[in-house]
């Protein structure tokens, strides 16, 4: 049973901190501030869920199990807000939004 | 002003007790107790703003929310996740980036102001977009990849939240504009 | 068991420091917020990754709670902040 515990919580782990990873990178190659709220309003979202979940496997049921489910809550229902709240304040104060030009390449 | 539901107040109680219950840890009747305690002057605090009316809208029209259909939505929402992280990973890892950002403006006629809420805040999650501002029935949404099946992707959604409050309708999204240069804006 | 918790430890601090490339540099004020976001929200992760290590977890999640509620709040109230600055439309 715990041998399937342990399992489980390395590949929930590692998959957790791959997709933060990819937000980390995301926020610095993503090219205005548009794309770069995507990729902390995803990726990030979901690498904290399955780090969560991990220990959550981990712990068993228990009480710690229940606290973990709080933050998981409210980390997916605060972090797009967060985001949200962000990009409309950018939108009103006047950054235009990054197209991408079609004639010429982008490096 | 508006009238107050006393299942309301019981159900918010409940729900708060169980909220210190977890917090705490102890279940000895001295703090379980104090919680009660607090958890009452809590609402009691609480008994002016309950009777506020944010939204106009909130009053005029009956809803009914089902519950059954709230699990359902958050399960597909789970999995909504999880395809869009992978898809974001992929544009994000693939070593030429290739994004098409684009703005996407539509009105929708869901019927109060929660509902409105939890579509925003359900697109935010989900493939590629990002809500940048509601102002009445008006959405203006940020798109990462402007792709042909994107529109359909908020479509569902969408219909999904309408089903929430057990409205069976096929046009709830309608006066889709996309904007993807700069001269539009 | 716990070489792996300390190892994850490890990684999530690299991967914690990238962001501060786009708060040092970020062309925009928003850029830099966004990337305090982003630091704040995995130092989440990390605090409970610590607090496994140190066997303290019913403690450590209060304090990881507590820490993303006040993430959570900042963010918003900076953002109301810089939202009613240039509001005529």
């Amino acid at each position: 049973m715990t041998e399937i515990q342990n399992i489980l919580t390395i590949i929930l782990i590692v998959a957790g901190s791959f997709f933060m990873l990819v937000g980390s990178i995301g926020v610095v190659r993503l090219p205005d501030f548009f794309t770069r709220s995507h990729a902390t309003s995803k990726s990030d979202t979901l690498g904290i869920m399955l780090i969560i979940l991990g220990l959550m496997v981990y712990e068993g049921f228990c009480l710690n199990s229940l606290k973990l489910l709080i933050i998981f809550v409210f980390v997916a229902i605060a972090n797009p807000v967060g985001a949200h709240a962000l990009a409309r304040a950018a939108l009103s104060f006047g950054i235009k939004p990054w197209f991408k030009k079609e004639d010429k390449k982008e490096e | 002003m508006k009238r107050i539901n006393p299942r309301n107040i019981v159900l918010n109680f409940i729900f708060m007790m169980a909220f210190w219950l977890i917090l705490s840890g102890y279940f000895d009747l001295f703090h379980i107790s104090l919680g009660a305690l607090s958890v009452g002057s809590v609402l009691w605090f609480n008994s002016k703003l309950r009777r506020y009316v944010f939204f106009p809208d909130n009053v005029l029209v009956k809803t009914n929310f089902s519950i059954i259909r709230f699990f359902y939505f958050i399960i597909f929402l789970i999995w909504e996740i999880i395809t869009s992280s992978m898809r974001i990973a992929y544009l994000i890892i693939h070593p030429r980036m290739p994004i098409k950002t684009g703005l996407i403006k539509f009105k929708t006629n869901l019927p109060n102001m929660v509902s409105k809420v939890i579509l925003g805040n359900s697109i935010s999650i989900t493939p590629g977009t990002v809500t940048l501002h509601i102002e009445g029935d008006d959405f203006l949404v940020h798109s990462l990849t402007n792709e042909t099946d994107e529109a359909h992707i908020d479509h569902s959604l969408a219909v999904e939240v309408a089903r929430l409050y057990k409205i069976e309708a096929e046009r709830v999204v309608c006066d889709e504009v996309i904007i993807d240069s700069e001269e539009d804006l | 068991m716990e070489s792996f918790f300390i190892f994850m430890a490890i990684g999530l601090t690299v991967i914690i420091i990238i962001p501060f490339y786009r708060v040092i540099e970020g062309p925009t004020v928003f850029d830099r917020l966004l990337g305090a976001g982003a630091i704040g929200t995995k130092t989440l992760v990390l605090i409970l990754l610590l607090g496994h290590l140190f066997g303290r977890l019913e403690m450590f999640i209060d304090i990881a709670l507590a820490y993303s509620i006040l993430n959570f709040i900042g963010s918003l109230i900076v953002a109301k902040y810089f939202s009613t600055d240039n509001s005529k439309e």
